[in-house]
């Protein structure tokens, strides 16, 4: 590993314990990693926008020699909308950046419309009419080696989502028949916002084990480590970051508002 | 089922070996090909004979007629048969009327990612192939897939689009006649009123964050709408909104809102245009950010209406711990969890595009929330007739709606 590397395994291990110690208090070097988090991002979307999409797309082309008088005339209609949306910057010609921005929401929204209409409505509709005597055949009412498929889930599909669509229905007074749909409705929601919750929360607590996993060196081969020295830098950075909050936490004295 | 993927030199060494075997006595070996019935059409099942088992097989395919064939699947020795979904993208990749088929017997087993990879291995592949003679007829077998006779699913969605045109015109033109129409009362949308007051009470400002998604998505769209009955509400309370975005064109676009609403309820001079923020454009860097702001500004409401991922239990949380009221809305069905838990009012997805309408009472708005609740209702409709007639054998309402036809 080069130097370099070594570093940056060391800085990200030290960031790590810096915004951990958001966990004592919203503190200065809390904020130093965000706001050094915040500024890396955007210079790196700075960059990353101009030499994925603004070179390539439109400088590349109209300095290409190659193109034809007309191709290169249609990529100025770019540069002139670009330009447009920096007349923000003057407040009397700022009316000029609706232009840009009509165009592309209006551009999107005709893009747009078929495929949404494709993947959020005839895709879903056409995929969730069962074959309910195939699915008995196959897996009978309920199949357990076959995560619940069956004649029950299949009609539990159509029946929910049949009342979640129905508990949208807004244009229309809700008598009691409706009501009682409408609950089916919001039942069928809770039981599968309920799976999702507790499948994310899975999720959050490996990113979390991942952290923890990078600070005390167990995702990295042995000869790596031995170069970077992870559970060291974890304890120097700990170190580094608890004296600074005694220090903060001292100059502060009296005036100090947990919170705040 | 994986999408098949070109192989160019690999395969051209495939296939020269492969002609090679043309030339090794023939055997009985046959490969033919079927489509399902009451399939899509996509999918064609691919069998074949061989008496022995050889190390592996390699299933080829191209359109009829053409020479370019694609490696699809390595299968085992033991394997007989392989079902092969002609495309997953049939708008970018649509399928073809025909195809044609080989199997070839290869002498060692290797991985397809293998050929990829590596050209050493990919020499090891050539050399395997045509070690077993009788690889299938030369010819192939031809399939006729019947796709364009059965694709209906464009002119359903045309018809769609174009029944929902007429629906609004009609609307619109009822609304502004003077007929009243229904909206439902949403509990979320009446909390925003109640924010606002609460924030106006307590001298503290409204936070507004219209998700993190770009502006040509629909919640994006939605989100903005809303933003500019919240800022109008904001300027006569006399209130502060801040507006925290991740998207620059976003930025513009809220902050173009929140003028016009302060200029729409009578305080232009009170809009501040430092108010409405770009953050970053980087996820979890924005997330960081407006977390900065719940927790040093102290805003007495959240409101998130948009587009969220990853993102929304973090801000929720951390506004859950600042005592904001927190009032949420998103489409996104994988974030909507986190909201409820979160949040004191949550908008679970259509109720997001029902609040400008239900706010504004504007008639185009009125007259597109109308005419999305006729097409809920014939959505329900197709899937209960759909589902009893699927079961009886007849697919007809699933034929009209895959676009892939079938």
């Amino acid at each position: 590993m080069t130097g370099i590397e070594i570093f940056g395994a060391w800085l990200s291990i030290f960031l790590t314990v810096c915004v951990l110690s958001f966990l004592y208090d919203d503190n200065p070097i809390y904020k130093l990693a965000e706001h050094l988090f915040l500024g890396v991002s955007i210079g790196y979307g700075v960059i990353e926008i101009y030499f994925g999409v603004f070179k390539p797309n439109l400088l590349d082309k109209l300095m290409n020699g190659e193109l034809g008088g007309f191709q290169r005339s249609l990529s100025i209609i770019p540069l002139i909308l670009i330009f447009m949306l920096f007349s923000k910057l003057v407040p009397k010609y700022s009316w000029l950046a609706r232009i840009p921005i009509a165009f592309i929401v209006a551009a999107y929204a005709g893009v747009k419309l078929t495929g949404e209409l494709n993947a959020n409505l005839m895709t879903q509709v056409a995929q969730s009419i069962p074959d309910l005597g195939a699915v008995w055949a196959e897996y009978g009412f309920w199949s357990w080696k076959h995560d619940g498929a069956g004649v029950f889930s299949s009609l539990f599909l159509v029946l929910g989502l049949s009342a979640c669509l129905l508990h949208f229905y807004f244009s229309a007074p809700q008598n009691k028949a409706m009501q009682q749909v409408s609950r089916f409705g919001v039942l069928t929601l809770m039981l599968s916002f309920g799976a999702s919750f507790g499948y994310t929360v899975m999720g959050r607590i490996s990113l979390a084990i991942g952290r923890a996993q990078e600070m005390l060196g167990l995702d990295r081969l042995p000869e790596q480590v031995a170069q970077i020295h992870p559970r060291i830098a974890t304890v120097v950075s700990a170190a580094i970051v608890i004296a600074f909050l005694v220090v903060w936490r001292r100059r502060q004295g009296d005036d100090y508002t947990p919170g705040n | 089922m994986n999408q098949p993927r070109p192989v160019p030199i690999k395969l051209a060494a495939l296939l020269l070996l492969w002609v090679l075997t043309l030339a090794l006595p023939a055997s009985a070996a046959t490969v033919s090909v079927q489509a399902p019935p009451d399939n899509d059409g996509l999918n064609l099942d691919v069998s074949w004979t061989e008496s022995t088992d050889p190390a592996g097989w390699g299933v080829l395919r191209a359109e009829a007629g053409s020479s370019e064939w694609t490696l699809l699947k390595l299968l085992p020795g033991d394997a007989r048969e392989h079902s092969d979904k002609v495309t997953t993208d049939v708008w970018n990749h649509p399928p073809a009327d025909e195809y044609q088929y080989k199997v070839v017997a290869l002498r060692a087993p290797v991985l397809l990612d293998e050929i990829e990879e590596s050209e050493q291995v990919a020499t090891v592949l050539a050399a395997g192939v045509a070690s077993e003679p009788g690889t299938g007829s030369p010819k192939g077998s031809f399939i006729r897939t019947g796709l364009k006779s059965k694709n209906y699913g464009p002119l359903v969605m045309l018809l769609i689009i174009l029944a929902v045109g007429v629906m609004m015109q009609k609307f619109t033109a009822d609304v502004r006649a003077g007929k009243e129409v229904f909206i439902r009362r949403i509990p979320g949308i009446d909390a925003i009123e109640e924010g606002i007051g609460r924030a106006t009470e307590m001298g503290k400002p409204i936070l507004y964050v219209p998700g993190i998604d770009e502006l040509q998505d629909i919640q994006t769209i939605a989100s903005m709408l809303i933003l500019g009955q919240v800022a109008e509400k904001v300027a006569e309370y006399q209130s502060d909104i801040i507006v925290s975005c991740c998207i620059p064109i976003v930025r513009e676009v809220a902050d173009e809102v929140v003028k016009s609403g302060f200029y729409q309820a009578g305080y232009p001079d009170a809009y501040n245009p430092r108010n409405t923020r770009f953050i970053s454009s980087e996820q979890f860097a924005f997330c960081a950010g407006t977390n900065g702001i719940i927790y040093r500004e102290q805003p007495a409401t959240n409101i998130y209406l948009g587009r969220f991922f990853a993102e929304s239990l973090i801000l929720a949380e951390t506004g859950f711990v600042n005592k904001s009221i927190q009032i949420a809305g998103t489409a996104e069905a994988t974030q909507l969890p986190f909201f409820i838990a979160a949040c004191d009012y949550t908008l679970i997805g259509e109720e997001l595009f029902a609040v400008s309408a239900y706010l504004s009472k504007d008639p185009r708005l009125v007259s597109s929330l109308k005419a999305s609740d006729w097409v809920k209702l014939f959505v329900v409709v197709c899937l209960i007739v759909g589902t009893v007639l699927t079961s009886f054998g007849l697919p007809i309402i699933n034929n009209l709606f895959a676009i892939s036809g079938g």
